[in-house]
């Protein structure tokens, strides 16, 4: 035989301004007997009885609060003049409380819309406002950690997933939380002028909630913390880490419930609760960016040399990595000792990043060497963003004096025997160098010939023909 | 409270304050109202409470005595004023109506 089930949990996503919303989904429940009892923010619990034709009607004490061990005097005579009229409260959760009446006809608790507008106002201003608030104080410091990042190093920024994703979720928990306090003011314009016309709709549509801030919040956070260790060995400790961040928010959640079931104050409850998110959320951040960093280094250390070598007491390593171009692809050497390093390589939606590096043994110095950067622009809106940030890095700014400035500096050149579309050579001083920027349809590429050879008209063309096409398509 | 700033009532708080010529709590006055309405008019608990706490921060009315959980109000010199306005402007309202409509209007 069956058993039949007394209580269930049900994942309710209405909004917490959603009076109307609520108060439907609440009366349909108790047509097939189930009754609401509890309420948390996501999971609401429901105790079975005979079905039966209940009101329900959803309020807000704005001075109540989630830490709170009971109700206030205040809160305590609310709810005495509720029962009184055959309003009993079913469950709450903070400042929304849920009432329900068995009687046929039961008069509102709420009978004058300004009043229902005023006791909403007020609960905003004390809990969703605020909150608002913070987050968008959180966004403003992310953003800003953001940014700084982005002018310290910018292609660690264009040219990793993880890195715009970083900004994203930076502008989006600034931007969302900014909307919801206009939503929420727009929607109290619109409500008094109905209530001030009459009219009942206002009841139908409440702002945005601020879950949909944290739940927008938490999945960028997860997106990012997924991308910024995928691939590398520390996936694992990623993974873990983020578990234990959601774990120490259910652990002080439910830290902050025992501490009310003990009849602990609001006061220390909260200072307590908020204390020790903070610690936990500073702790696990710290964790967090060790874990990062470790990632990076232990994907630094897959790469292994083929050959380490000590030549008068210098220690050297000889990669042979595939280059898209080497010395030996435009002139005649007899030198074998070459080490043939790709030093960094990543790519993002946005920007892929090549930089490579052939160069002689320390024995050999006179030898030619070669080395380029090469960035792949997939979104053409960056294309002139990405050129000013590589003739930045091409013509290093000394800062100082107006003659220390101008020492280092890249000079227009033709740009068609590279059979590219601008060209640009660095000069040091008076003092040309081997050193070229050159502007492709979808790329652009800084080569450095060292002081090996000056490249001619022919290798010019090897050049485009590698490196203008070097990267995939 | 946009009412209490233009110094109008509605119907509503023109009865909590009536009741309250008479020292009373929060479910006498609930009630009281329909009593003195014929049913017609109805305060809902919810709305008594946020009525009753903004009179006290108006000083409209001031409490008296607390027997438990249970508060008591009365009117005060300045809520006294406000319903007398109130009344006034009633009144002016009714007979403005009668001037435009005579005898017929008599109700």
């Amino acid at each position: 035989m069956k058993a039949v089930r007394e209580m269930k949990r049900v994942f309710v996503c209405k909004s917490f301004w959603d009076r109307s919303g609520i108060e439907e989904f609440l009366v349909e429940q108790a047509k097939d007997g189930w009754m609401l009892c509890e309420i948390s923010d996501f999971f609401w619990r429901f105790r079975k009885e005979e079905p039966a034709d209940v009101h329900y009607c959803v309020t807000y004490f704005s001075k109540a609060s989630n830490f709170d061990a009971g109700p206030s005097k205040k809160e305590q005579q609310f709810r005495d003049l509720c029962e009184y009229t055959g309003w009993k409260l079913a469950a709450d959760n903070g400042q929304m409380l849920i009432f329900c009446n068995y009687e046929k006809d039961p008069t509102p608790i709420e009978t004058e819309d300004d009043i229902m507008l005023l006791a909403m106002h007020e609960t905003a201003k004390r809990f969703f406002l605020p909150m608002c608030l913070f987050f968008v104080i959180l966004g403003m410091i992310q953003f800003g950690t953001f940014l700084f990042r982005y002018l310290c190093d910018p292609w660690s920024i264009l040219t990793s997933n993880a890195g715009i994703l970083a900004g994203l979720c930076a502008i989006v928990v600034m931007i969302l939380p900014l909307v919801s306090i206009g939503g929420y003011y727009h929607w109290h314009k619109r409500a008094t002028k109905m209530i001030e016309s009459g009219s009942e709709e206002w009841k139908n549509k409440g702002p945005l909630d601020l879950r949909v801030t944290i739940i927008v919040w938490m999945m960028f956070y997860l997106a990012f913390t997924i991308l910024s260790f995928l691939g590398r060995s520390g996936i694992l400790l990623g993974i873990l880490i983020l578990l234990g961040i959601f774990g120490t928010a259910v652990a002080v959640l439910a830290f902050s419930k025992q501490m009310k079931k003990r009849k602990i104050s609001r006061t220390v409850n909260r200072t307590l609760t908020y204390t020790c998110s903070v610690i936990c959320a500073a702790g696990l951040s710290v964790l967090m960016l060790i874990a990062m960093f470790q990632a990076v280094q232990t994907s630094k250390k897959e790469k292994v040399p083929v050959k380490v070598q000590t030549i008068n007491g210098w220690t050297e390593k000889i990669y042979h990595d595939n280059l898209p171009l080497t010395v030996e692809d435009m002139i005649d050497t007899e030198y074998e000792g070459y080490s043939y390093e790709i030093r960094k390589e990543s790519e993002s939606v946005l920007c892929g990043i090549q930089q490579a590096l052939q160069k002689p043994g320390i024995d050999a110095l006179s030898e030619p060497r070669l080395s380029y950067r090469i960035v792949r622009v997939k979104c053409p809106m960056l294309y002139d963003l990405c050129k000013k940030q590589m003739k930045r890095d091409f013509a290093h700014d000394y800062g100082g004096s107006s003659e220390e400035k101008d020492f280092e500096k890249h000079l227009k050149i033709d740009g068609i025997p590279w059979g590219a579309k601008e060209a640009y050579r660095l000069c040091m001083g008076d003092e040309m160098q081997n050193r070229f920027l050159l502007c492709y349809e979808n790329r652009i590429v800084e080569i450095d010939f060292g002081n090996g050879w000056i490249p001619n008209a022919q290798q010019m063309k090897l050049v485009a023909k590698r490196l203008g096409q070097s990267l995939n398509r | 409270m946009a009412r209490l700033k233009y110094q109008t009532l509605t119907e509503q708080m023109f009865y909590t304050l009536l009741c309250l010529k008479e020292e009373c709590c929060g479910m006498d006055i609930l009630d009281r109202v329909p009593q003195m309405t014929g049913q017609r008019v109805n305060v809902g608990s919810g709305t008594l409470y946020t009525l009753l706490e903004q009179f006290m921060q108006e000083e409209w009315i001031c409490e008296t005595k607390v027997e438990g959980r249970r508060r008591s109000y009365i009117l005060t010199g300045k809520g006294r004023e406000i319903l007398q306005r109130e009344c006034t402007r009633l009144a002016a309202q009714l007979e403005d109506y009668r001037k435009v409509f005579g005898m017929e209007a008599d109700i």
